[in-house]
């Protein structure tokens, strides 16, 4: 594939590995970049840090702004992966339709300060059988007839406290985790790594589904170990191509009729702006000025606590457990938008790094020596988008590609603020009326769900693409990932990724067909 | 040769639990030894001193009473062999050692418990400590042999996960109803 006939997508992610599997069913022939490396389920490795080594993305960034990631690890604001099927080889696979109100998060919340609030360009019934499609592709319990899993340790200690104080709706969540063998994939063994690549394959990844899908098309063709540098575009503005680094550090130009961008919310914004030329001086896609602006990455902290007696949290599925309450849009509680409160366990190396980093002295050391009596949730809420959080080009550091490495600012908006206190306060509320001893307010951990740095919008003055994903400059140039999200909903990301990427597929396709691109 | 075997209670504290072991210097090359785990290592860079300042630290940065000395050592000889790698590290950890017995005064580790404490305090902000912090983080809490102490039970793929090993084995708590958490399958 030589020529400029295919399409190419880089990243091969929740958006990219899902969109190329897609465009590959349709007939359409594809070619996948994907940075890192091509890893298969018997590498994964049932160990915190070595997983980590071999799966996350390690190449230098750097962090400005008052969250606390900054200070406490200033080369890490998010954990994500670099490998073939991106970070869906590290996600829990929790699995949230996203709400009506919240693609309509302006016309809901109104006029907040300080917030560039939007609507989505569409609704959520445009994305309605798209969403069906997504949760059959993937699996998620509770859709299709499937069972819910099966709660373990962490999730009856969640769901005991959750109870007394009155909660509804506390269950083991909709997760794209087999809770029985389904489409070649097995059931959840309760291994406790979902955080790690998941070695019985119960849980979705791009990795063991929709690229062998794709592969066996015989329409793709998959380039692992594979960094692209730069979108090329021609006289007439139009993109013609990429320029890659392969594993040897020999550069590549490979044609394209489209270009589409999955590289996660930090890599797919940079990548535009480091495609700068003299026709696009700032960037691809920008002339708005929000690419890399609205950066997004949910308002999160974690609550652990410690019992008399042993819970064994990291024994099962991480993330089976859910109380759904607090999701809804009530003002009364101080702050606009909703959270969840999910189940989450670390393991004892993570745990010493993230229960309070920075932390030393005795009362951090007796929590851990209380690690097997400790039970721990995620919170997980809406963030409001600001034009001042954005990903930017550092001024002078360069990677291993000699391109300047992004800058990561983020400043906590006075609603999240909110948001994330009365998610303590009700996390810690919840474990202490399961009988919890200590109780700890964790802060978050360098960011897991990244979006809204190529936003989608309306007016092209207000973001970077349409509704399909298709950038409003350059017709041939999507985005494919979640850096599309116009708001960041309270809900985990990866579900509307994938729904926004089988919905893209069917654009690009119908707009191939009118050869429209 | 002769070996100089320091007295284990000058560097153990709070601890009535550890088995014997000691810093040991002989004709100026300093080991950490513990005979009855059959566990030591040479140190390339820290004086005993040194050595002996840097085990105590860590303990009352992360004191774990029933954590044996040993492990606390294998955070000095990660940080020793930081000291060879790199002359800057060595700089850093010679530095923040001598300038802690500075405000002690003398030697630090020959202060009362809570004044070790206090001058800790002062320092805690300083490179030099959060070298020694993010090593014990790792050190202590990323060492396998410590993990059973800690009640982890790591890897469990090979074991073929919880599913039949008591992923839901709480019975201090009321199990939720099937509507929440339906039986495994
Ligand atoms: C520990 C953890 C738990 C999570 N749990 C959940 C969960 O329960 N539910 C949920 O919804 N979400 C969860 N997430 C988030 C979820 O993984 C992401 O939202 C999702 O994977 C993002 O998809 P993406 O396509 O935007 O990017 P990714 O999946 O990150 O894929 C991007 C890919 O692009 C590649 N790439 C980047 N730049 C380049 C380049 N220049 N050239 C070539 N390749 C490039 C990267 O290497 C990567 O493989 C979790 C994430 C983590 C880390
Ligand atoms: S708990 Fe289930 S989903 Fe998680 S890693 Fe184990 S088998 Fe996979």
């Amino acid at each position: 594939m030589k020529d400029n006939s295919a399409v190419v997508i880089i990243g091969s992610g929740a958006g990219g590995g899902t969109l190329a599997n897609e465009l590959c069913q349709k007939g359409i022939k594809v070619i996948l970049l994907e940075a890192g490396k091509h890893h298969t389920i018997a590498d994964f490795v049932n160990d915190e840090w070595p997983s980590f080594s071999q799966l996350a993305w390690l190449d230098k960034r750097t962090t400005s702004g008052d969250w606390r990631v900054a200070k406490d690890f200033p080369n890490l604001p998010a954990w994500i992966c670099k490998t073939v099927g991106g970070t869906t080889t590290h996600w829990a696979g929790a699995s949230l339709r996203i709400q009506d109100h919240e693609f309509r998060a302006e016309t809901h919340y109104g006029n907040i300060d300080d917030a560039n609030l939007i609507d989505w360009p569409l609704t959520l019934k445009d994305l309605e059988p798209y969403y069906a499609k997504a949760e059959d592709k993937m699996g998620v319990t509770r859709t299709n007839g499937i069972p819910g899993l099966p709660g373990n340790n962490n999730f009856k200690v969640m769901h005991a406290g959750a109870k007394k104080l009155g909660y509804k709706e506390v269950h083991t969540g909709r997760m794209a985790i087999n809770s029985r063998p389904r489409k070649g994939r097995a059931a959840c063994q309760q291994l406790g790594f979902c955080f790690q690549g998941c070695k019985t394959g119960a849980k979705w990844s791009t990795l063991y589904t929709e690229i062998p899908a794709a592969e066996a098309t015989g329409n793709i063709e998959l380039r692992s170990e594979s960094h692209v540098l730069q979108v090329k575009h021609d006289a007439d503005g139009k993109v013609s191509g990429i320029l890659y680094s392969d594993k040897d550090g020999n550069q590549h130009l490979q044609k394209a009729r489209i270009v589409c961008v999955a590289g996660n919310s930090i890599e797919s914004p940079r990548l535009l702006l480091n495609s700068a030329s003299s026709m696009y001086p700032d960037g691809l896609a920008n002339s708005s000025g929000q690419v890399g602006r609205n950066y997004m990455r949910h308002t999160t902290g974690s609550v652990y606590a410690t019992f008399e007696k042993p819970v064994k949290m990291y024994r099962g599925t991480t993330m089976a457990g859910i109380i759904a309450d607090e999701n809804i849009h009530d003002t009364s509680r101080g702050f606009a938008g909703g959270y969840e409160l999910e189940t989450l366990s670390l393991g004892l190396p993570f745990m010493a790094a993230f229960l309070d980093p920075g932390a030393s002295g005795k009362k951090f050391s007796d929590a851990l020596e209380d690690y097997d009596h400790m039970a721990g949730m995620w919170i997980v809420g809406e963030d409001m988008p600001q034009e001042k959080n954005r990903v930017t080009l550092h001024a002078t550091e360069k990677d291993q590609h000699g391109q300047p490495v992004p800058n990561v600012h983020f400043d906590d908006h006075k609603n999240d603020i909110a948001m994330r206190n009365h998610a303590y306060k009700q996390g810690t509320m919840v474990y202490e009326a399961a009988g919890a001893k200590t109780v700890w307010e964790t802060p978050p951990y360098p960011s897991t769900h990244n979006l809204g740095t190529n936003r989608m919008s309306t007016k092209t003055a207000d973001g970077v693409c349409n509704g399909f994903g298709q950038t409003h400059d350059i017709k041939n140039l999507f985005i494919s990932d979640g850096s599309q999200f116009t708001t960041g909903a309270a809900e985990n990301p990866t579900l509307t990724i994938v729904t926004l990427a089988i919905r893209q597929a069917d654009y690009i396709a119908e707009q191939m067909g009118k050869k429209n691109i | 040769m002769k070996n100089k075997h320091i007295n284990r209670r000058e560097f153990l504290c709070n601890s009535g639990k550890t088995l014997a072991g000691a810093v040991v210097a002989s004709s100026g090359a300093v080991s950490l030894v513990f005979p009855t785990t059959g566990w030591s290592a040479q140190l390339a860079v820290l004086n005993e001193h040194e050595s002996k300042t840097l085990l105590r630290m860590t303990r009352e940065m992360f004191p774990h009473d029933k954590i044996e000395d040993k492990f606390y050592a294998v955070v000095v000889e990660a940080l020793d062999a930081d000291a060879k790698a790199s002359a800057e590290s060595a700089t850093q950890l010679k530095e923040g050692i001598a300038n802690l017995d500075k405000l002690a005064k003398g030697d630090w580790q020959a202060l009362a418990a809570d004044k070790r404490g206090t001058v800790l305090k002062q320092i805690d902000t300083t490179a030099f400590f959060n070298q020694i912090k993010s090593k014990c983080v790792t050190g202590i809490y990323n060492n396998k042999d410590l993990w059973d102490h800690f009640g982890y039970e790591g890897s469990s793929a090979e074991h073929g996960g919880y599913i039949n090993r008591g992923f839901d084995d709480l019975d201090w708590l009321p199990n939720p109803p099937e509507s929440d958490s339906p039986k495994a399958h």
